[in-house]
């Protein structure tokens, strides 16, 4: 994989790929609205133009619906949806990118041992993979946030490390496939420990599809985060995240339809962009991928 | 075949085991105790404004077993539901047995329709695009599947309830029947029943069906490249023939596990259209037991997941073996 330049016009495969992905609009598109949701989430109070939670003569601002000055109307409390959607993001993606990592630092050292060992402690590992992944995943999620009222850094942990098992695999699928290639052979040949050989052989060359599972990844938690916070287990109000203003949303759906259509909007948006820049990934960094398969 | 059954069978004990033991430990070192969340609640109902009394809370403790050391809880637990015995619901003093007995047909009702319609559609809508591939229908299917694989199911359903239920007031909001449900004939009934399910199983279905039709598409595209397929038409076979008998057995293997893998997401999200659509199954009813801190409730359901799943994936596995001639059913599948 990683050569070094023989001389100028080669390229490294990482440049290949940037490339392939550049051509492809969707992806890259999807990539855009990606960095404008981080930009806006970061943002967040200077671009919001009210205070999210602030609640100030409700009768007269209560449940006004979409307008100019209210562009996504107010809740039940005469708070502007907008600046409340705005602070949702930074909930949102924090929370998806965080646990994402949790979940691929941990699955690639549990299928970078399962696959490096072999053997029966590879034979272990991988029946205790089975049982994990034999349980309902959201359900677990739900219970364990919901049973250990979660703040946010826990619900981040409890997602990241139910989150886990596709990356052990993959990971371990690689790492079975590249541990008898000559460039391996040569670094045990030197008497390189095995957590070297690990870390900085093996793991590096593994990275590209973990890349694109991680980014598709991110979408998924967007949304169980957003699943959690609706059913009132997640990120508790008033802080304000998609997920419970949708939850609002629905106690007001006879009086206030906008309540729960942006937040989730913006949600779906969110988890499809996530989903399109990871097939773009995958199409680009795969050598085989000879035709653009979706869109 | 049936030794192959009987195996598969065996390999799940450990494995539901396994999950019993994690589940039961992580459960009972989380925080919040069930007889403080139960007294409380009594509590509230009562108003009476004073503490309760310590006797009494050590009278339920020693009731439930709670005041014995985790271990011997676990081995108790273990030895009941061996036995069958799931113990009792703490917040309402009900048998979980007969609490699973009950919401367990109304999950199952909602999960199978769901499948069986999204396995429907899913494949009918991947085997057109992929048939009619880069045409006006292929990209619409792929389009809206991706779009709809992106849509949180618990939005889709609160959009579902807007648009179809209050707006268009073509179906109910919530709940399994009518009111006046006792008094309709056997026929109106049905229709009832039916005219209820629709909202919850359509999102259901619809959620399923997407990523099984992007999946079918992709796959069947896949195997139409291939040469046997080429032969197959060389041989001057209807093109309809090719698609569905030759290409098509060929396809659906990577679906039959989908199906397998697909089923977790299926419990997890029928516990969420539950909970929305007051539809009182037994994802509902655990997702109210975490609130409550019901240990037997919590851990019951838990495990009730557990088994669905299982069972989903060994049925999965003996498809498998009948859809895939390579499947030995003496040893492990050859790649």
């Amino acid at each position: 994989m990683a050569t070094e330049p023989h001389n100028r016009i080669s390229r490294s495969p990482w440049r290949v790929a940037a490339r392939r992905f550049a051509a492809n609009r969707v992806a890259v598109a999807a990539l855009l609205v990606i960095v404008l949701l981080s930009l806006v989430a970061l943002f967040a109070p200077l671009l919001a133009p009210y205070d999210p939670t602030a609640i100030e003569n409700v009768l007269k601002t209560r449940y006004l619906p979409p307008s100019w000055s209210h562009p996504f109307g107010t809740d039940e409390f005469g708070r502007d949806l907008l600046s409340r959607a705005l602070y949702g993001a930074r909930v949102s993606l924090s929370v998806g990118v965080l646990a994402m990592l949790v979940a691929v630092s941990v699955g690639t050292a549990y299928g970078a041992v399962s696959g490096y060992a072999g053997g029966w402690l590879d034979t272990v590992m991988m029946r205790a993979l089975d049982a994990f992944t034999a349980f309902p995943k959201l359900f677990l999620i739900l219970l364990l946030a919901g049973v250990y009222q979660a703040d946010i850094g826990v619900l981040i942990l409890i997602m990241g490390l139910t989150s886990w098992t596709d990356t052990a695999r993959l990971v371990r699928g690689e790492i079975l496939s590249l541990k008898h290639r000559d460039f391996v052979e040569a670094a045990r040949a030197i008497g390189l420990p095995a957590h070297l050989i690990i870390v900085r052989h093996l793991v590096p060359n593994a990275l590209s599809p973990v890349l694109v599972s991680a980014t598709l990844m991110v979408g998924g938690l967007i949304g169980v985060e957003a699943m959690l916070s609706f059913l009132g287990i997640g990120v508790r109000p008033p802080a304000p995240t998609w997920g419970n203003m949708i939850q609002a949303g629905q106690d007001a759906l006879f009086i206030a339809w906008w309540i729960a259509l942006f937040p989730g909007l913006l949600l779906a948006i969110t988890v499809l962009s996530f989903n399109l820049v990871s097939d773009g990934l995958r199409d680009a960094l795969d050598p085989k991928a000879l035709t653009r398969r979706y869109v | 075949m049936a030794w192959y059954i009987v195996k598969r069978l065996l390999q799940t004990v450990p494995l539901l085991v396994g999950i019993a033991t994690i589940l039961f430990f992580v459960m009972h070192l989380a925080p919040g105790d069930p007889v403080e969340m139960y007294l409380r609640k009594q509590h509230r109902t009562l108003v009476t404004g004073k503490a309760p009394p310590s006797q009494l809370e050590q009278a339920i403790r020693h009731k439930y077993g709670l005041d014995r050391p985790l271990p011997v809880q676990y081995g108790m637990w273990l030895g009941n539901l061996a036995r069958g015995d799931l113990g009792e619901s703490i917040s309402n003093r009900r048998p979980v047995t007969r609490l699973i007995a009950e919401t367990l047909p109304y999950t199952l009702q909602l999960t199978v329709l769901a499948l069986i319609l999204g396995a429907i559609l899913g494949i009918t809508m991947g085997i057109l695009s992929a048939v009619k591939q880069h045409s006006l229908l292929d990209r619409a299917v792929t389009v809206s599947s991706v779009t709809l694989y992106c849509v949180p199911e618990f939005w889709l359903a609160v959009m579902f309830i807007l648009v179809f239920a209050i707006n268009l007031g073509w179906f109910p909001l919530s709940q399994t029947r009518s009111l006046d449900y006792g008094l309709l004939p056997t026929t109106g009934k049905i229709a009832d029943r039916l005219w209820h399910l629709v909202l919850p199983v359509s999102v259901l279905a619809l959620s399923s069906a997407a990523g099984t039709a992007r999946y079918m598409r992709n796959q069947l595209a896949g195997v139409l490249r291939e040469e046997f397929v080429t032969a197959a038409r060389a041989r001057g076979l209807p093109e309809s023939r090719v698609v569905l008998r030759h290409a098509l057995r060929n396809a659906a293997m990577p679906i039959v596990t989908i199906y397998g893998l697909q089923l977790p997401f299926l419990v997890g999200g029928a516990a969420v259209v539950e909970t929305i659509f007051a539809w009182p199954g037994m994802g509902a009813m655990a997702v109210a037991a975490v609130g409550d801190r019901d240990y037997p409730v919590i851990m019951a359901t838990s495990m009730m997941a557990a088994l669905l799943v299982v069972t989903g994936n060994l049925l999965a596995d003996v498809l498998y073996a009948v859809v895939d001639p390579r499947v030995s059913l003496h040893g492990n599948r050859t790649p």
